[in-house]
């Protein structure tokens, strides 16, 4: 075996199987937590209103627009009993309320994301063409931290330990950091498919939809074309960085700037924060490793 | 793995061997591999896909979607095309108000976060409706259609119930030009229209104006007849 392949395979070995401390991720279950407790009461306020019998989009739509009894559409995997059941709605909200509550508090250790993910795969699969760009992002979340959820950590003061190092900790963390990547990576790789990202006209036409919180006066077309460009230009710097050690440190801003676009363009203030929690697997909060010790 | 953390203060450090037996990091490696590769397709396949793509997802399906990883039309990228980006509604014309259309769904509208529905989410139906009109599948655009009568019915006042007469979807051409007039290809247009049609049994259907010999069943907005 030639020294470069061995070094590779040993690269490897010390990236997925190295022993960590479970205090980074029980910070990110933490993040998580909140986030789908939010989702979870959005939907227990609203879910009824879209997904009830008489819905928006009523589960007959819903069948419909999945390909039910098609060959080929993959409907037999849908798993969700909103479609057979429609006024479950409130109560798998409530589920996953309790479960994210569970996270948060660090309760019920791998039981309580599976919970999390369970009612929200529900919620998915019940229309996935209504699905948001957090939402893929949240449940790929807690498939990892079934992996390793970390230790109960509102009770860790200062000075006590966090737990022993385990090698299941780090692979929860290194597949969140993947994951974020290759969505980083595919969100830049289909903007620039589009010819709207190299002419600048996207971010007028985000700016003009009104979606975020950015407003221009009519014929300020050049600065949405400087925007757009500065968009691109910031996913194309992230994921540069985050591929490098050296220039690592430069991502943590470069990603509070992609965030600050999503707000701007899109003010989608969930997926910027779901962006962020999932960013806690690539750089801790310092503040509070600070105060941990091992 | 220190070399990942840039941070001056002290972090937890990490063990330098491995407690994990080597034939099992050996499964584990493979199963990450196989992972990603299972997911970055899913992420290609919903910006280009090839045939050999399809029957690979295809075989994947129990994973994919029993695992929540595939998605559909996933809103990966901020703006799809041009064309979709255009601001849509969704409006009625009632049995009450037969020459006014009244929005009920709009893309642009902000209405919706006070009235305590998810404005993203009616953007996305939205959206999917212009996906569907775009592969000129009226029939997902009119169950659509279908639901949202059945829940303006359902959802209206009690002493004077609402009584959808038509429906359609709209694009608002809104891009305009040098001297601020609309530009002749981007004018305000309806995508696709439809008049409910209500049975004896109580149950309504829906007739496109386009192609008015189909026409499709709906259920009963548990209302009856007007």
């Amino acid at each position: 075996m030639s020294s470069k392949w061995r070094e590779s395979l040993l690269e490897w070995n010390r990236f997925w199987f190295t022993a960590r401390a479970p205090i980074q991720i029980s910070i990110v279950r933490i993040a998580i937590g909140i986030l789908t407790g939010i989702v979870f009461w959005q939907y227990l306020m609203s879910g009824a209103d879209w997904y009830g019998f008489s819905g928006w989009f009523d589960p007959e739509a819903g069948r419909y627009l999945i390909g039910d009894g098609v060959e080929g559409t993959g409907s037999l995997f849908r798993w969700s009993p909103l479609y057979r059941i429609p006024s479950l709605s409130p109560w798998v909200a409530i589920f996953g309320l309790l479960a994210s509550l569970a996270m948060m508090l660090g309760l019920g250790a791998r039981l309580s994301p599976l919970m999390a993910w369970v009612a929200l795969g529900m919620f998915h699969h019940r229309a996935p063409v209504l699905t948001l760009l957090f939402e893929p992002l949240l449940l790929a979340v807690l498939v990892y931290l079934i992996v390793e959820p970390g230790r109960l950590v509102w009770t860790i003061k200062p000075g006590i330990s966090s737990g022993e190092d385990r090698v299941s900790a780090n692979l929860s963390v290194q597949l969140i950091r993947c994951h974020l990547w290759i969505w980083i990576a595919f969100s830049l790789a289909s903007m620039l498919a589009l010819p709207e990202w190299w002419n600048g006209e996207a971010g007028w036409l985000l700016i003009e939809d009104r979606r975020g919180w950015l407003r221009l006066p009519e014929g300020w077309q050049s600065v949405g074309q400087f925007m757009t460009h500065w968009v691109v230009a910031v996913q194309t710097a992230l994921l540069a960085s985050m591929l490098g050690s050296s220039c690592l440190w430069m991502g943590r801003w470069l990603l509070y700037l992609f965030a600050l676009s999503i707000l701007l363009f899109l003010g989608d203030w969930m997926y910027a924060s779901t962006l962020l929690a999932m960013s806690l697997a690539v750089w801790p909060i310092d503040l509070f490793f600070s105060k941990v010790k091992k | 793995m220190d070399r990942y953390f840039v941070s001056n203060l002290p972090i937890p450090p990490m063990s330098a061997s491995s407690s994990i037996p080597l034939r099992w990091r050996w499964v584990i490696s493979c199963l990450i591999l196989c992972h990603f590769a299972a997911v970055g397709l899913t992420y290609v396949t919903n910006w280009r896909r090839s045939l050999i793509q399809d029957n690979i997802l295809v075989w994947l399906q129990p994973y994919l979607i029993g695992g929540c990883w595939y998605q559909e039309m996933l809103p990966i990228e901020w703006v799809s095309s041009e064309n979709k980006s255009f601001p849509t509604k969704v409006s009625i014309q009632t049995k009450q108000n037969p020459n006014e259309w009244l929005p009920v769904l709009e893309s642009r509208s902000e209405r919706h976060a006070s009235s305590g529905m998810v404005p993203a989410k009616s953007r996305r139906l939205l959206r999917a409706m212009m996906e569907l009109s775009d592969n000129e599948e009226t029939e997902g655009i009119l169950r659509i259609f279908n639901s949202i009568v059945v829940h303006v019915e359902s959802t209206g006042p009690k002493e004077s119930p609402v009584f959808v007469d038509r429906i359609r979807l709209e694009q608002l051409g809104e891009k305009k030009d040098e001297n601020g007039e609309p530009q002749s290809d981007t004018r305000e247009f309806t995508i696709v229209e439809a008049s409910v049609a209500r049975f004896e049994n109580g149950e309504i259907g829906l007739i496109p104006k386009i192609e008015s010999h189909r026409t499709v069943r709906a259920r009963n907005a548990g209302r009856g007849n007007p």
